[in-house]
């Protein structure tokens, strides 16, 4: 029996594997050109880092060259710097309640009464806390009128009468204010 | 016979030009790929190094600009700080400066209790109760800074004139231990002023 050779069917399968070869082949000069400029990118960016980075080595170097020549006062700063921030920080946080208590003093120095304040006490946000003593209920009054005052009053951001109380053996009146104290210089 | 054709046909011009160039193509990423992982390393280490040189340029700033003013003292003004800021704390410093401070302000001190919730790593908080005349109590309230020998702090004056035989003063004692992050911790930016050192030379007198 005579075989018969399928002609048709080997040049459709010809002009695929063409069609295919056209599509690889570029596909294959995209990808070069592509791979071309990007090698060319790529190239330049390197000589600029490795420049970069050549220039950056030479910096530390210079740097660790004169910190090296002054490493014994390097270690010395740095510990004063770091204790002297540490001593600043603490003594922000003082209340410094002397000064204020002298302030206080002072206010009320001039209407004579210095001897009066019984007790004292202020934090380190200025807050206060004060308490006078009057013999008389004139006085008291008299007391409350003079820290009403606006001489007085600006020495204080806020200043408020928090009780006006009669001590029950002794006919003694006590005031006593709190407030906030503005912050010295 | 069939093999034998494919591969004729494998290796006419055609195929093996095309099989090249791709063989080319995937050389050539592959290199692009490693050009780019070597420059990535390049700039991760270029970024590595630049924070390296800002400490460093920060070290060399604080040693320029501060080398006039304090080099030939700066030993000196450290010892002072030490003794202000320990940088350990004992028992025994805390007792001396408590002596310390009964000696020069002439005050009592009755007792004393360490106030947990106040103390932190580096703060030790005590409750004194003192007795003394109110001259005595009037100037511990003024001066008591730096007469214990070291650096105290108050963060709240109570002061009551009728009760001056157990008056309540709470005092904070420091110490800290030398900064181990020399470099990131010293900007450079910082300069020490001539008011700096005449306020440490002020502290001096005091202690």
């Amino acid at each position: 029996m005579k075989r018969r050779i399928n002609l048709f069917s080997q040049r459709i399968d010809n002009q695929t594997a063409k069609r295919y070869l056209r599509y690889g082949k570029r596909v294959t000069y995209g990808v070069l050109l592509f791979g071309v400029v990007t090698l060319m990118v790529f190239f330049g960016t390197y000589v600029f880092l490795n420049k970069n980075l050549a220039d950056l080595k030479t910096k530390k170097n210079t740097y660790n060259r004169y910190i090296l020549a002054n490493q014994s006062f390097n270690q010395e700063i740095q510990h004063f710097i770091h204790k002297f921030s540490l001593l600043k920080t603490y003594i922000s946080t003082d209340a410094e309640g002397y000064r204020y208590y002298q302030s206080l003093l002072s206010i009320v120095e001039p209407v004579g009464l210095t001897d009066n304040i019984e007790s004292f006490s202020i934090e380190n946000t200025h807050e206060v806390n004060f308490s006078l003593s009057a013999s008389t209920y004139e006085e008291g009054i008299q007391t409350l009128a003079f820290f009403e005052r606006p001489e007085v009053l600006k020495h204080f951001d806020s200043l408020t009468l928090e009780s006006f109380d009669i001590s029950q053996n002794i006919a003694e009146y006590s005031l006593n204010f709190n407030g906030v104290m503005k912050p010295l210089k | 016979m069939e093999i034998a054709d494919k591969l004729k046909l494998l290796i006419s011009k055609k195929y093996i030009s095309v099989v090249l160039f791709v063989l080319l193509d995937i050389v050539f990423i592959l290199f692009l790929a490693y050009l780019g992982y070597k420059m990535y390393g390049i700039y991760t280490e270029t970024q590595a190094l630049n924070v390296e040189i800002d400490q460093l340029k920060s070290s060399s700033l604080l040693i320029k600009n501060n080398k006039d003013l304090l080099e030939g003292n700066i030993g000196e003004y450290n010892i002072l700080l030490d003794r202000m800021i320990p940088d350990s704390e004992t028992y025994f410093q805390v007792i001396s400066a408590l002596e310390q401070l009964e000696d020069r302000m002439g005050v009592s001190i009755e007792s004393y209790s360490i106030n947990l919730s106040e103390t932190t790593e580096e703060k030790m908080s005590l409750t004194l109760t003192i007795s003394g005349t109110k001259e005595s109590i009037e100037s511990l309230f003024e001066y008591y800074r730096y007469s214990g020998g070291r650096l105290i702090t108050n963060e709240e004056l109570e002061y009551s004139r009728k009760d001056l035989e157990s008056t309540i003063f709470i005092i904070n004692v420091f110490h800290a231990a030398a900064d181990t992050t020399l470099s990131s911790d010293g900007s450079g930016s910082n300069i020490i002023s001539t008011e700096d050192i005449e306020f440490i030379k002020s502290i001096e007198e005091k202690l």
